[in-house]
């Protein structure tokens, strides 16, 4: 497979100015200010191959977002290389412009008093693409996002869920190479983070998109992505397969216990430790290894109702690899 | 090409969204006019007279600079200051779109339909109040007039959009905007023909390119200006500056946003 995305050592410093609290500090700053510098990213490296589906995960001013801004061109690096589909992002080629998209999940691209289909039109002609092209393109994403409907709705009527469909449409509709996503399911509920997700899978299996999301919700990652990127204040700390990064952080699982009858509280500690005691429910933590030995004691030993086993929520895996 | 022509006409079917307020508009246009008339009647009455205008050139050129000031001047900045402020600026670097000729086309087509409507409006009124409203003599005279405030439309736009511009350095512009546009709006020749005021005021306002926005139209309609080619060419020189200037801090606004970010 071809690689799509190269990044080498890519560093990136926002000088700001330090300002004193109060109006004499603000007085104060007309003369003199002081300069501070924030390193958003202290020299990250990562290669994505065609068709890769890749996660960016990490908390918010880690440098997630500051990765994307470089690689579609907005922000100019300190430091560092990059080239995505054998372009340099920041020299705003438009031959390269025309092979990738960025979605924001804060910031609308769509004109908002005019229905999508408006915007659509005007992103044929800014991206030039042939009518008859333009016409199955559309037909494919109305059918895929399920927007048939949506279209000729004014967008400021839309709901955010049916917003973002659009928007996403929109920035598809020239059939990008490498799609960037920044914070997709942002301020979506349960349901419609969903189905974002689902059409954007589905996407990705359909046309082999390159897809690079970045996004705080870790269900986001956990349900679309193999590979994952953990990034944190500028550094990345984990770049490998999901699965694996549960396996090296969560060496434990959750088992869940319910009794029927007063139990004696000292002989469960042997099996693992208790993080949540209420009444006749109790939570251990226990040792991935030992789990099945480890039930299968329990249920004997003690008088069970109700037993599951459940694996590590993958926001546990990554509280602690940032907790430390 | 062709992209910038789409957008003219997203940009139309944009504004008609807002029907009411386009009907607001001509409301409070004929108002305006109204008291306007009746104001300078008054002082007329009272046996003044202002300069070397009559009543009738004097209305007219209210009522004119009325018009241009709608048809020429332009306001994107307010919307180039929000775009750069927050942050959808970004959108314009992602894309092959030309962010300069995208506020060029929003303006023109906003300015074209603003132009119908106050033609439509300006016709209507100046139907019940032609008495007091000057006709140029000759077709010439109103092709000059066309070809003064079509210069004109570009010029202010690049102005303007030099305002935007400044977003890129400093967060709080709106309240410098507020006012230059009174600057430009005074040695323009909104509030007063620059033939009415103290001399050492008329000579600032002779050099300064503002006068191409209100006056210079305006005295081309009333006839006061015989040849205006010179002050044609005068025309588009400005207006070749200010493209320069608006490239260049476009090309600089840029590379400080690469580096700031939004």
């Amino acid at each position: 497979m071809p690689i799509s995305i190269q990044v080498k050592n890519l560093r990136k410093t926002f000088d700001y100015f330090k300002k004193e609290p109060g109006l004499a500090g603000s007085f104060k700053s007309l003369f003199w200010r002081e300069k501070l510098y924030n390193e958003a990213l202290k020299g990250i490296s990562f290669e994505i191959q065609e068709g890769e589906l890749v996660g960016f995960l990490g908390p918010n001013g880690a440098g997630k977002t500051t990765t994307l801004k470089i690689l579609s061109g907005i922000l100019y690096p300190t430091g560092g290389e990059a080239v995505v589909i054998g372009h340099v992002p920041w020299k705003r080629e438009p031959a390269y412009q025309k092979q990738f998209a960025i979605v924001m999940g804060q910031k609308n691209q769509l004109w908002w008093d005019l229905p999508a289909q408006e915007s659509f039109t005007l992103n044929k002609e800014i991206y030039e693409i042939d009518t008859r092209v333009y016409k199955n393109n559309l037909d494919e994403l109305i059918e895929l996002f399920d927007i048939k409907e949506l279209i000729d709705v004014p967008v400021r009527k839309l709901s955010m869920g049916q917003r973002m469909k659009c928007e996403l449409a929109a920035a598809l509709l020239h059939s990008p190479k490498v799609l960037f996503l920044d914070e997709p399911t942002i301020g979506l509920d349960i349901i419609s983070q969903e189905k974002i997700r689902k059409y954007i899978e589905g996407y990705n299996r359909l046309k082999k998109t390159t897809v690079l999301l970045t996004s705080h919700y870790m269900r986001d990652v956990e349900r679309l992505c193999k590979r994952v990127i953990v990034i944190n204040n500028g550094v990345i700390i984990y770049d490998g397969l999901v699965e694996d990064l549960m396996n090296r952080y969560a060496d434990y699982k959750t088992i869940r216990l319910r009794f029927s009858r007063e139990y004696n509280e000292n002989g469960l500690e042997k099996y693992g430790n208790v993080v949540e005691r209420d009444g006749l429910n109790v939570v251990i933590k226990a040792s991935k290894e030992d789990i099945a030995k480890h039930t299968a004691k329990i249920l004997s030993e003690f008088p069970v109702e109700d037993l599951s086993v459940e694996d590590v929520e993958i926001e546990d895996v990554i509280s602690k690899i940032f907790t430390g | 090409m062709k992209k910038y022509i789409t957008l003219f006409h997203i940009n139309w079917q944009n504004s008609l969204q807002y029907r009411f307020s386009l009907v607001i508009y001509i409301g409070g246009y004929s108002l305006y006019i109204g008291v306007l008339l009746y104001l300078w009647s008054a002082i007329y009455h009272e046996g003044q007279s202002v300069g070397n205008y009559t009543l009738q050139q004097l209305t007219t050129y209210y009522l004119l600079q009325l018009m241009i000031n709608s048809i020429i001047f332009s306001y994107i900045s307010w919307d180039v200051i929000d775009n750069i402020k927050n942050g959808l600026f970004s959108n314009f670097l992602t894309k092959p779109l030309d962010y300069y000729l995208y506020w060029f086309t929003i303006n023109l087509s906003g300015k074209m339909l603003e132009a119908l409507f106050v033609i439509i409006a300006a016709g209507g009124i100046s139907f019940f109040v032609s008495d007091y409203i000057f006709f140029p003599e000759h077709l010439i005279t109103l092709i000059y007039f066309i070809i003064a405030v079509g210069l004109g439309i570009v010029l202010a736009f690049e102005m303007d959009f030099c305002i935007g511009m400044i977003t890129f350095w400093l967060t709080q512009v709106r309240t410098f905007k507020y006012m230059l546009q009174t600057l430009i709006l005074f040695f323009a020749g909104a509030m007063l023909p620059l033939d009415l005021f103290p001399a050492y005021l008329a000579k600032i306002a002779e050099i300064l390119p503002f006068r191409y926005l209100i006056f210079f139209p305006a005295s081309i309609y009333l006839g006061k200006i015989d040849n205006p080619w010179l002050s044609f060419l005068l025309l588009i020189f400005w207006i070749i500056i200010f493209y320069v200037i608006s490239r260049i801090l476009l090309a600089r606004g840029i590379k400080r946003y690469e580096a700031v970010g939004a």
